[in-house]
């Protein structure tokens, strides 16, 4: 049995059954707590007060500015995302796009789009197809809002020389015409694994698993302690170091709460199946990006499905299935 | 006493978990039990295949239905009865005594020259159509038929999705690019490049 480090957060009701649930503000003071707690929590709350209110009754500051304060306010009282009733939701996302808008002036549509009903995400990858030519790495980068400063990258494609498949050996940083002789390719990012390492070892509940299966973190509250990073066998999330950095005209406008939005400093990130594109019914950037079809993405609960196609009639391996992470990537071969 | 005590503290503590649906049950288990086919399962992909001209694929009565993005949109100077207005003897044979006019850039790069020439995919006498080894005709837009006479292991794996390139998203309609789509029929050998890299990479950077 996993330890459970967060039991607050698996104790809690699961979201469809919790239309009377308190909002995240009233949560996090309705909860038991010490005196020496809630002085520590006043103190916090009265700085962070402070400076808003200096800005929001300033009469020197302009409208925009007061407006950006009252929503830096409010944000400070948002809830995690799985403890948010629809509404609050709905506010988020909604503080959210104004906050992009009184920042830069463009308009962004960041959607809270719910899990459809009877979909369990998988992917295949065709070994013998992939050829190297990163077009995923590049779609994946440019659709997800990544850090372009650190060249942050979800997937990463291995140069294996033929003979081994030893990901020590592999070169994953190549730049010559591909595929080079002697060679063959294979890309890892994260594989939302079934049971996945990543998800009790968070000290705060910022990181789970969808009931669709994609597993997601909350940037806001993720506290940036890195133990997903850690746990996870198969290296598939990335920390931002520092503040990331993309191109205002380069910003994709469509984005998910769970996905790819704006990021900050401090917080970690991951391949999402591109939570923004499939919860539409819509491929992720790097399956329609593939130009050879190495890549297959579809719903495992649907037998009619391609990806359930070739579990039933390829020969299919997984990256360290010993371990028991259950993931939901396949490598096969044509 | 104190067993019975240790054994409440241990049915408390694995009680008071609340389960998230399909975790602990072994994943190929859930895949298993879902035999009901929920190809809508509320979403389509229509919106995302911007309105491709599309054909029914023929000749898989074991698969769920699906589509085959169309050829002729694609091809040039299509249909080629324009042109070819002639028995291709007489065409031929221009080409002999005026040297060749038309289609100057092909040269056919597939299989040895004992084993496939022109008239192997396209009739003599019906240029606008493909035809078998055995002589029948087949609608351009149905070109992978001709390709799965000698490529039958690949046609298998397209059919089946395991092979190729699916149009638009996962959720149905299902839309597949055909054969020549991404494989040139006159010369399907895929030729190496550079991978892609961001736009603003420097020379050093690139030659590092």
């Amino acid at each position: 049995m996993k330890p459970d480090l967060f039991p607050i957060l698996n104790n809690i009701a699961p979201p469809q059954e919790c239309c009377s649930k308190p909002s995240g503000a009233k949560q996090l003071l309705d909860r038991p707590m010490d005196r020496r707690t809630a002085a520590g929590v006043m103190a916090g709350a009265l700085v962070a007060g402070m400076g808003l209110l200096s800005t929001s009754c300033s009469i020197t500051a302009s409208a925009s500015e007061k407006e950006q304060a009252h929503l830096d306010w409010e944000a400070i009282f948002q809830g995690n995302y799985r403890l948010m009733t629809e509404d609050e939701k709905k506010n988020t996302v909604e503080r959210l796009q104004r906050s992009h808008e009184l920042h830069t002036g463009k308009t962004v549509r960041v959607s809270a789009a719910e899990p459809k009903e009877k979909v369990l995400y998988g992917y295949a990858f065709n070994v013998s197809k992939c050829r190297g030519y990163m077009d995923c790495v590049r779609a994946c980068t440019k659709e997800n809002n990544q850090d372009r400063a650190s060249d942050m990258k979800y997937i990463r494609i291995h140069e294996h020389a033929k003979g081994e498949m030893n990901f020590e050996h592999a070169q994953d940083d190549f730049f010559h015409e591909v595929p080079a002789a002697g060679h063959f390719y294979m890309g890892t990012q994260c594989f939302h694994c079934q049971n996945p390492p990543c998800v009790p070892v968070c000290p705060v509940g910022a990181t789970w698993m969808e009931p669709d299966g994609i597993v997601v973190v909350d940037y806001d509250w993720c506290i940036g302690c890195r133990y997903c990073m850690a746990a996870c066998p198969y290296d598939a999330r990335r920390f931002n170091w520092a503040e990331p950095q993309v191109p205002e005209q380069e910003v994709n406008p469509n984005q998910h709460y769970l996905g790819n939005r704006p990021r900050k400093k401090g917080v970690v990130e991951k391949c999402t199946f591109c939570i923004q594109r499939s919860r539409d019914g819509r491929n992720p950037a790097c399956v329609e990006a593939c130009p050879t079809g190495a890549r297959v993405f579809g719903n495992l609960l649907d037998p009619d499905s391609e990806i359930r196609w070739i579990l039933a009639n390829k020969k299919v391996f997984r990256l360290k299935e010993d371990l028991g992470t259950e993931p939901k990537f396949w490598y096969y071969m044509d | 006493m104190n067993r019975l005590f240790l054994l409440l503290l241990i049915c408390l503590g694995s009680c008071s978990r609340k389960e998230v649906p399909g975790h602990g049950q072994h994943l190929l288990e859930l895949i298993k039990e879902a035999t009901e086919p929920n190809s809508n399962a509320g979403v389509t992909g229509e919106q995302f295949l911007d309105g491709v001209e599309r054909v029914k694929a023929k000749g898989f009565p074991q698969m769920p239905e699906f589509f085959v993005a169309s050829r002729t949109p694609k091809i040039e100077r299509f249909p080629c009865g324009r042109c070819h207005d002639q028995p291709l003897s007489k065409l031929v044979q221009r080409s002999a005594d005026e040297g060749k006019k038309a289609h100057w850039s092909l040269t056919l790069q597939h299989a040895p020259a004992n084993t496939m020439a022109c008239k192997t995919c396209h009739g003599e006498d019906k240029m606008d159509e493909l035809v078998t080894l055995n002589g029948a005709t087949v609608n351009m837009n149905h070109s992978y038929q001709v390709c799965g006479q000698c490529h039958s292991k690949q046609i298998k794996d397209w059919a089946g999705g395991a092979h190729g390139k699916r149009l638009g998203g996962w959720a149905p309609p299902r839309v597949v690019n055909n054969c020549a789509a991404c494989h040139n029929p006159h010369r399907p050998a895929v030729e190496s490049r550079l991978p892609a890299r961001k736009e603003n990479t420097t020379v050093d950077e690139v030659t590092r």
